[in-house]
């Protein structure tokens, strides 16, 4: 199986398209958020593992 | 409220108090005699009224910069006047301008009202109180009107570009999204015209202007005194000015543009060189533009593209010559292959010098090192002498040379770009490095035109321009018809792990994530094994996500547009991050998941070349 890495964020999408600095408005997700985004991996037979 | 204002003017609005010393600073220029020809003040005094629209700046603490800087311009101007009125030898006015022209009518009509209808004309603002000053007016007439003109400059300027604006705000939601795209090519052009038409009018106002001051100057006490005191010195500068003769004006100006222009290619190389910073960005815009590539964006650069390659240029060149040596210019000839040749070879031993390995992410197959890009050097060195040759042979005006030569450099250094051939910092050093031999032909011409040696001939001109005609269809031709070897991207060798995890606790990985120039963005949270990406997407599409589109042009123009405007994005838009130099290869965005503060959940994934046991 090859190894794909993932980030998943809160941020806003246009802020981001147009910021050209990197000052965007971005956040880290509530754990509530990145399990729900495992399960769905999961359920689909993929390994899928949180990093801290 | 629209932001993207923020990306037409970023320097502007993020350097806070300093905005506003800036847009004085334009103000000023524009309302002194030798920069206001060339400075674009009310452009950007309206600018500002952008910026305080935006709620960047403060309205009347911008006036109050505005008039402090076109008041303290004037006061230059006119005391310009008044030193120019003393080299000119009886002469009360210019006559090689129709500024100073307008600006002495106006003041016969209005009097010292002029001033105030001056400081919305542009270049007019400067040459009402130099043409007051020559005209005589006196000191305090002329300090009562420069400081009333100031006001309705320094109020009204600015607002017009608040409340334009406004009304483009509103009215923008309606209109087409591809005038955006249609809008920033009229401008870039527009802007380039507006520079190069008004440089080659200014320069024989500039010269004469330039002539009385240094003439009212030499006869003030205190430089008679040091004349008398230096005379050698005195002389050699003096000389350093002489227009009739190369090794006057002429050598001065091309002398200090070499040596400007070399400052900055060493500086180039400084940075490239101890500077890891430019490496990694050359390297993430590279794989950016990689992931967006599209083939029909390809097939223009790779037409583009052959234009500076050398079969082209050899074309160009042979046809060129043969065209001068009918037409006997053999100066021309000369300064073009001179130029030619220590271009050629300049790169060829800085490639070899520096030796820095290609993209392996290039379109086509190259060899040769990749700094500088030979492609780069050659746009502005031989094309930028061909349209000097074209200028000075009068095929073409000199406007329209010179803006062609610096379109076809631009879109041959974009063109190396997007094809990955080049890293950008290879592109830019090309250019000074061909910036530098396009000067010494251009300088070997000119000495060469001014010694009179040169016999121009009107004999064989149809012939001529026949050749060249030839040459350039021959030139398109094979420009559209060059096939290159394409390049095979090799996979990367995979590394085997057993546990997912322990490539992140070895180090082996990093955690996280940066942006284009390399600020650090969010952190890597997830690791996923899978066979390829499609049981990923297939996973994420199941729980409600929706895949966004790779962001090419296109989208990015719609997000500036919908940022403008206040309107919706008509897809998810996911703008990649870089993960090892290497933008995102997937991105997700969670429709629902949009909060009060317009944050919404985004996922983004990169291949990597870990295997796990079961891979």
């Amino acid at each position: 199986m090859k190894l794909f890495i993932g980030s998943l964020t809160s941020e806003d999408p246009i802020e981001w398209a147009v910021d050209p600095d990197g000052s965007a408005l971005l956040l880290n997700p509530t754990s509530a958020q990145l399990d729900a985004l495992l399960s769905a991996l999961r359920v689909s037979g993929l390994t899928a593992l949180p990093v801290q | 409220m629209p932001h993207t204002l923020d990306q037409l003017l970023p320097s502007l609005q993020s350097l806070g108090l300093w905005t506003y010393w800036i847009l004085a600073l334009f103000a000023m220029l524009e309302a002194i005699v030798f920069t206001g020809l060339l400075v674009p003040g009310v452009l950007a005094v309206i600018a500002g009224g952008i910026l305080v629209q935006r709620g960047a700046i403060d309205f009347f603490d911008l006036a109050w910069f505005i008039a402090a800087g076109t008041i303290l311009a004037s006061e230059i101007s006119f005391q310009l006047g008044r030193l120019a009125s003393r080299g000119l030898s009886g002469r009360r006015s210019f006559t090689t301008s129709r500024h100073a022209v307008r600006a002495k009518a106006m003041l016969q009509k209005y009097g010292g009202f002029a001033m105030v209808i001056g400081r919305f004309f542009g270049p007019l603002s400067a040459f009402v109180p130099f043409s007051a000053a020559m005209a005589g007016m006196s000191r305090t007439r002329f300090t009562s009107w420069n400081l009333v003109s100031a006001i309705p400059y320094a109020l009204i300027l600015p607002a017009i570009g608040y409340f334009f604006v406004s009304a483009v705000g509103t009215l923008g939601v309606a209109a087409p999204r591809i005038l955006v795209f249609a809008a920033a090519v009229l401008i870039v052009l527009s802007v380039m015209w507006f520079v190069f038409a008004r440089v080659q009018r200014a320069l024989p106002m500039l010269g004469e202007i330039l002539h009385a001051v240094v003439a009212g100057l030499l006869k003030t006490p205190f430089m008679q005194r040091l004349i008398l005191r230096h005379p050698e010195i005195s002389r050699f500068v003096a000389a350093r000015f002489e227009t009739a003769k190369f090794l006057g004006l002429t050598s001065t100006v091309l002398v200090v543009l070499f040596i400007y222009v070399l400052g900055i290619y060493f500086n180039s190389v400084f940075d490239f060189l101890g500077s890891p910073d430019i490496t990694a960005a050359d390297t993430r815009i590279a794989n950016l533009i990689y992931g967006i590539w599209d083939t029909r964006t390809i097939a223009v650069a790779g037409w583009i593209t052959a234009i500076g390659g050398w079969q082209v240029a050899v074309t160009a060149l042979v046809g060129t010559t043969a065209a001068l040596l009918i037409m006997r210019r053999y100066a021309l000839v000369a300064g073009l292959w001179l130029t030619t040749a220590g271009n050629q070879l300049s790169v060829m031993l800085l490639k070899s010098f520096f030796d820095r390995p290609r993209s392996a992410l290039g379109y086509f197959t190259e060899t040769s090192g990749s700094f500088p890009s030979g492609h780069a050097a050659a746009s502005v060195a031989v094309w930028g002498m061909l349209f000097y040759v074209a200028w000075r042979a009068r095929v073409m005006p000199a406007t329209a040379a010179g803006l062609m030569a610096i379109t076809l450099a631009i879109f041959i250094g974009l063109s190396r770009v997007y094809l990955v051939e080049h890293y950008l910092s290879d592109v830019l050093n090309g250019y000074l490095i061909g910036g530098l031999w396009l000067i010494v032909g251009i300088a070997f011409c000119e000495w060469r035109r001014k010694s009179g040696s040169v016999r121009t001939t009107p004999k064989g001109r149809p012939l001529a321009i026949g050749i060249v005609s030839l040459t350039i269809i021959a030139a398109l031709y094979l420009a559209s018809t060059l096939s290159t070897p394409l390049n095979k991207v090799a996979a990367a060798t995979a590394i085997d792990v057993n546990d997912p995890l322990a490539i992140f606790a070895s180090g082996m990985a990093q955690t996280s994530t940066e942006t284009l120039i390399g600020d650090p963005r969010q952190s890597v949270n997830l690791v996923v094994a899978a066979p390829n990406s499609q049981p990923i997407r297939a996973a994420l599409v199941g729980a409600g996500w929706v895949p966004a589109p790779k962001p090419g042009p296109g989208v990015l123009l719609q997000a500036y547009w919908a940022d403008w405007t206040g309107g919706a994005l008509p897809q998810p838009l996911v703008i990649p991050t870089f993960w090892n130099h290497r933008p995102s290869d997937l991105g997700f965005a969670l429709p629902g998941s949009e909060e009060g503060d317009g944050l919404r959940l985004h996922a983004r994934f990169w291949r990597t070349e870990y295997l796990t046991p079961q891979g």
